[in-house]
């Protein structure tokens, strides 16, 4: 039984759709990662679940109970069903400590509250500012007690909202892999929303991506990354070359030289999209069959990659490339490198 | 699967939470639940009086409005206009002014000036007037001075302005009523992030300029919250005015109901009256939607308190000073000057320590009472995000619009319906006589200065509620708190300090009123007000100054709680930065 | 949380509901005449007949809370500065007829409501206050002289809303008819010296100070004024103006009267017969005459020697009731001459 379940769920506001005929799943021990670019609708399903905001149309269940159904007046208020919400900007109480932040989803007659609060803090590292105020600590720390908090009562759900957006780069790994740690030593079913792929990826056991209120794929991390199911999917990680043709004979034509069309007939007009990445860069003696030239028309180094800009293909389709290669390889510009993609990372797609 | 808490079968209905992009949700059909009735019952509660005074108002105006329109009400109207647009410029200035220098500047007297802003507001309006017109008039102070250093004979030797004049009026009401402007601005500006102002320095405006286009409009809801109370007490004004001679639409109120014995033409009067500040609140309202007012970083920094030089700090110094001295100091003097000469006449009444127990008693329910329900309605308001709740709670502020004799009719009409009805019913079941429960005793009182002065309970308190960030609120519910709960333990303390500032303001404003506790107070009832009343209306304020002395000094204590807690106001914490120094980053 | 709220409200009405039935020997009054006034009258009265009087001392809104408490109303007896109130009580079916052989006695038969539902116990006189010097006697003797363009620049008054003028006003058009009253009135405003302001002492003040030279007030301030031991410049006030009483060679003197009246709803309606018929007996009336310069309804007691002094006066005679009929009428004669925006 799933410990979240979202069914037809829709919500609207006076500037137009939010959320359309979402329906997901997160599993007890689950991490689902909710992805989409701002203004998706992203934070509205988080709450809506939490029952933050009145659902308009669907159904919510929690450990299969429902919780939530449109159009019904009777809704489980949020302090009812169980779950853990931590939000963007964590909102942590000013007039409390962070003990007593932490510890505010607890009965006050619950025996274990000094014990788990003391222990949590303790292994956080935290423990020597368990009796200062939240503004006196900095934005790592008051992420953790923000997560803490949200953990504490032991949820059934746990919501997290851009869990990581106002840390530094630095310090966000390293906050990750911290609450990764701490969630897997938890049962809930845990439904984070994020802007970010790569903490998608990082965190996630399955994505969820969402496009203008819309579901979009929904499968494990891998999954989106190797089979994407549409271009908004596939342009989710990284730099794209987009290239559009028509199916001649199961192929298609591209600068980067023929791809296979997959299912595609002949003659139907598609829209083929090859990572930076997904382009090689042939050394000296490599051959490929259909490996093309292209001319180097600016590289930069990006640190543990370069970024080069190429013009590839003859005859009408030519055009710049991006290309992403490892280390700093950076060729001078006006050289002509052989260029190949790697093979089935073409993805196709109808036009 | 560990849970710590069951789900619960649907026991509490849910409530939404306010969202900072709630005006963009779809407008959806109001919720009956608990949260709902409770707010829209004690709206309905506080509106009663002036819901009554508007059904009074339907009926027969007997001709009067025909007779009014020809002959004096635009006479009236203008005055009242010209009289709210110089009280409203005034107690902005004033009010405006002095917080933004004690607030951001260090000058000579700083400290001591800002709590003495406040000050003023402890004097009752029509003492205020008699002594301005005492020391201003012909026999007055200053003209003796003029006409001895001169040798002018009579008034008909030099021209001198009239002092009982709509100007005379103005100043007398805009210093006693610029600390409402005074206090929510200083509050608004402390909690303002001073980071705004200094953009705006960066951006090459000076302080003045930043001053006046980042600061004050970042501090207008709290300025306009001042503001609108200074001019709901202007309009209700009756006392001041008669004796400057300046006839307001209060004043035709008044003759309607007592000279031509129609209550019905009054209360159509009165009830322009109200419609008129309603639409007054609509228009400030819509004049701010869609703005935000609220920082967008919650840092929140020390304020830099810059040093102004000499010659600027005595002129700050000045400038602050000068209101203090001539609404508080100079009636404070001549009123103890007063005292020593009469102290006898008032101590010669052997129930003046009672007066002053009375005053305080009814000062303290009220203050209570009001607060207490401010605080709900607020929230009431806030959990429902329902623009009809919010007009509700707009309609339960109107009382302190209303001329307060008005108020009182409309307040007895009601609680006599409800004793007559208790006390039949008591009768036919009981077989006991109950006379009236409410409207015989100080109840009647307490409910009537609640019902007036709800405007100063429910405002502040209301606008510091958005000192709760919506995720806050949030968070309180997922991690299981109900609506009630949240508001105890999360509302409540943030808002604390506006919730204690609402009350020590009810209170200071209960021991002056008088024409509410003139009518309402049961037999054999007298306060501080009403004592000091038999005298001044007679204008023999000297006969009892020691009696005006003393409710201008139970009205300075709660002044100075009331400074106080604004300097702890600031987000940050001052109490709590104290018992944990601050963290360096990890 | 919300039981605690109620219970905070339950334990406030019950604190603040202290006095709530008391029975016995007692009368209740609403008194639109100052405490200070009529204090130790009621206290006389107690410690003639041990009837304990319990007080509301209020301007305002009297009439209305009688009419809200209904058939529980506590006030038995009400009493006013002038007629005004009463006959408002009146047109609302408040009062109740009262039979006394005491008061039918005493109280000359225009002072007091036919069916005795009010009864006068003073009247007080609205004469006009004239400088001694600067006002040649004969100058002002009547109301309509008041009007005179001679007079111009001349003329002090409180507003000419206030009860004490309206009455006046009132008795002019009862008089005279409202055509001739309101040129009258237009002609009094012109020649005032100031906006109308203060009140009836302010007049003398005004006077004194040269702002102008005649007002119009009732008599009793003269009184007040010339013995003020603690405010002695109020002797000064006095010194300077003359008592001139008007219409001496026609209708008399506009008078008003302070009164009574017994609230048809009242519980102690017996004591508030006995409250009225004490003061207006003997003791009580001299009280009024001997302390607050008041002319007693009563014959036979004494004036003040300095009410003596200024020497017998002839009243109109005209009914209050008509006076309080034309009450209406006055004050919109009062808002179309634009009366209190001065000349």
């Amino acid at each position: 039984m799933p410990g979240l379940l979202l069914e037809e769920v829709s919500h609207r506001y006076d500037s137009g759709w939010a959320v359309r005929d979402l329906g997901f799943a997160v599993e007890p021990g689950e991490i689902v990662c909710l992805l989409g670019p701002s203004g998706c609708g992203k934070t509205t399903v988080l709450r809506l679940a939490a029952g933050l905001e009145p659902l308009q149309a669907g159904r919510i269940r929690i450990g299969g109970r429902i919780v939530a159904e449109g159009g019904k007046a009777q809704q489980v208020p949020p302090e009812s069903r169980g779950v853990g919400l931590m939000f963007q900007d964590y909102a942590l109480f000013p007039h409390l400590t962070v003990r007593e932040n932490v510890a505010f989803g607890l009965a006050r007659s619950d025996s274990r509250r000094a014990t788990w609060v003391r222990e949590v803090l303790g292994e956080m590292e935290l423990e020597e500012y368990a009796d200062r105020y939240p503004h006196t600590l900095s934005g790592g720390q008051q992420q953790r007690i923000a997560l803490l908090r949200a953990l504490a009562p032991r949820p059934r759900v746990l919501l997290l909202d851009e869990p990581f957006s106002g840390l530094d780069e630095h310090l966000r790994q390293q906050i990750r892999m911290e609450t990764l740690r701490r969630l897997e030593g938890t049962e809930a079913s845990t439904l984070m929303v994020t802007h970010d792929p790569e903490e998608a990826m990082f965190l996630a056991d399955r994505i969820v991506v969402l496009h203008r209120g819309r579901l979009v794929q929904d499968a494990a991390p891998i999954e989106i990354f190797e089979r994407p199911r549409d271009p908004f999917v596939a342009r989710l990680f990284g730099p794209v070359n987009e290239f559009e043709g028509v199916v001649r004979s199961r192929r298609v034509a591209t600068p980067l030289g023929p791809v296979a069309a997959g299912g595609f007939e002949d003659g139907s007009a598609v829209l083929v999209m090859v990572r930076a990445n997904d382009v090689a860069v042939l050394e000296g003696g490599e051959e490929s069959r259909s490996s093309v030239t292209g001319r180097v028309r600016s590289a930069r180094t990006l640190g543990l990659q370069s970024e080069l800009r190429l013009r590839a293909g003859g005859d009408g389709i030519a055009r710049e490339i991006q290309v992403r290669v490892p280390g700093v390889v950076l060729p001078g510009e006006g050289s002509e490198l052989r260029l190949a993609v790697r093979a089935g990372r073409a993805f196709v797609y109808p036009r | 699967m560990p849970l710590s808490g069951p789900l619960r079968a649907g026991d509490a209905v849910n409530r939404p939470l306010a969202l900072p992009f709630a005006s963009a949700r779809v407008a959806a059909p109001l919720r009956w639940d608990r949260w709902t009735l409770l707010t829209l019952a004690l709206c309905g509660f506080v509106a009663l009086p002036v819901g009554t005074v508007i059904a009074t108002a339907v009926g027969p105006d007997d001709g009067i409005w025909a007779h009014l329109l020809s002959t004096v009400l635009p006479v009236y109207a203008s005055n009242t206009l010209w009289l709210m647009l110089g009280v409203g410029l005034g107690t902005i200035l004033i009010g405006t002014s002095t917080a933004w220098l004690v607030t951001m500047y260090r000058f000579p007297g700083r400290r001591i000036l800002s709590f003495a802003l406040l000050l003023p507001l402890a004097v009752p309006s029509y003492v205020l007037a008699f002594v301005v017109t005492d020391q201003l008039e012909y026999a007055g102070a200053l003209q003796r001075a003029l006409r001895a250093l001169f040798g002018w004979e009579s008034a008909a030797d030099y021209w001198f302005p009239e002092i009982r004049s709509l100007g005379g009026a103005t100043l007398v009401l805009s210093l006693v009523l610029y600390p409402y402007v005074y206090l929510l601005a200083r509050a608004a500006f402390v909690e303002q992030c001073f980071c705004l102002f200094e953009a705006s320095r960066t951006l090459g405006q000076g302080p003045l300029r930043s001053f006046l286009r980042v600061a004050v409009p970042m501090a207008r809801p709290a300025i306009a919250v001042g503001v609108a109370l200074a001019l709901m007490e202007t309009l209700n004004e009756f006392g001041t005015v008669e004796f400057f001679a300046v006839p307001t639409f209060t004043a035709g109120i008044f003759d309607v109901w007592l000279n031509m014995n129609s209550i019905t033409g009054a209360a159509q009067l009165a009830a322009l009256l109200v419609v008129f500040t309603f639409g007054l609140v609509l228009v400030e309202r819509a004049g701010r939607r869609r703005k935000r007012f609220w920082a967008t970083s919650t840092r929140v920094r020390a304020l830099p308190e810059y040093p102004l030089g000499r010659g600027l700090g005595l002129a700050a110094a000045a400038w602050c000073a000068l209101p203090v001295l001539l609404g508080f100091v100079l009636p404070g003097a001549v009123l103890a000057s007063y005292a020593l000469d009469f102290y006898a006449v008032t101590l010669s009444d052997y129930a003046f320590p009672g007066y002053l127990w009375n005053s305080l008693k009814l000062a303290a329910w009220a203050a209570l009472c009001t607060a207490a329900l401010g605080t709900l309605i607020a929230y009431g308001v806030r959990v429902s995000r329902d623009p009809k709740i919010r007009g509700a709670a707009e309609a339960a502020t109107l009382g302190y619009a209303v001329p307060g004799a008005v108020l009182a009719v409309g307040i007895m009409v009601p609680l006599g319906l409800f004793d007559n009805a208790i006390d039949a019913f008591s009768r036919r079941w009981f077989g006991l006589p109950l006379g009236l429960l409410l409207s015989g005793s100080a109840a009647a009182l307490v409910i009537g200065y609640v019902a007036r002065f709800m405007a100063l309970g429910y405002r502040p308190i209301d606008a510091s509620f958005s000192k709760v960030t919506p995720s806050m609120e949030g968070a309180a519910r997922t991690l299981g708190h109900g609506p009630a709960a949240t508001l105890w333990r999360i509302h409540l303390p943030l808002v604390r300090p506006s919730v204690i500032a609402a009350a020590l303001l009810v209170f200071v404003d209960t021991m002056k009123e008088l024409p509410l506790t003139l009518i309402l107070r049961p037999f054999n009832f007298e306060t501080l007000a009403t004592f000091v009343y038999q005298y001044a209306s007679d204008e023999l304020l000297e006969e009892c100054a020691l009696g005006a002395l003393t409710i201008v000094a139970a009205g300075v204590i709660p002044v100075l709680l009331l400074s106080v807690g604004i300097g702890r106001s600031r987000p940050g914490h001052a109490a709590a930065v104290a018992r944990a120094p601050p963290a360096g980053a990890v | 949380m919300f039981r605690r709220i109620l219970s905070v409200a339950l334990l406030g009405a019950v604190l603040a509901s202290g006095e709530a039935l008391a029975g016995g020997d007692e009368v209740n009054l609403y008194s639109y005449r100052q405490p200070f006034l009529i204090q130790p009258l009621l206290d006389a009265f107690t410690e003639e007949t041990g009837i304990e009087v319990n007080v509301v001392y209020a301007k305002k809104g009297m009439v209305e809370k009688i009419k809200a408490a209904g058939e529980n109303n506590p006030a038995d007896a009400v009493l006013t500065v002038d007629i005004g109130r009463l006959d408002a009580l009146l047109q609302e079916d408040l009062l109740e007829p009262v039979q006394s052989e005491v008061l039918t006695t005493h109280i000359p038969a225009h002072l007091r409501h036919p069916d005795g539902l009010w009864f006068g116990l003073t009247t007080r006189a609205r004469v006009v206050l004239a400088h001694k010097d600067r006002v040649a006697a004969g100058t002002v003797q009547s109301l309509a002289d008041l009007a005179d363009p001679e007079l111009q620049g001349k003329v002090c008054t409180r507003s000419g809303k206030h009860g004490y003028n309206v009455a006046l006003i009132a008795s002019v058009i009862a008089h005279e008819g409202e055509e001739n009253a309101e040129a009258w009135l237009s002609g009094v405003k012109a020649n005032l010296a100031r906006k109308p302001q203060g009140n009836d002492r302010a007049q003398a003040k005004a006077i004194y100070e040269g702002v102008c030279d005649i007002a119009i007030s009732n008599h009793y301030y003269m009184g007040k004024m010339a013995t003020n031991e603690e405010k002695p410049e109020q002797k000064e006030w006095a010194k300077v103006v003359r008592v001139v009483f008007l219409n001496q060679d026609d209708r008399g003197q506009h008078v008003n009267i302070s009164g009574a009246g017994v609230i048809r709803t009242g519980k102690n309606k017996d004591a508030a017969v006995r409250l009225i018929e004490f003061l207006a007996g003997e003791g009580a009336q001299n009280m009024y005459a001997q302390d607050n310069f008041e002319y007693p309804v009563r014959a036979g007691v004494a004036l003040h020697p300095m009410l003596a002094e200024w020497g017998d006066f002839m009243a109109d005679t005209l009914s209050l009731e008509d006076i309080a009929r034309h009450r209406k009428a006055a004050t919109q004669m009062v808002d179309r001459v634009r009366f209190d925006e001065g000349a």
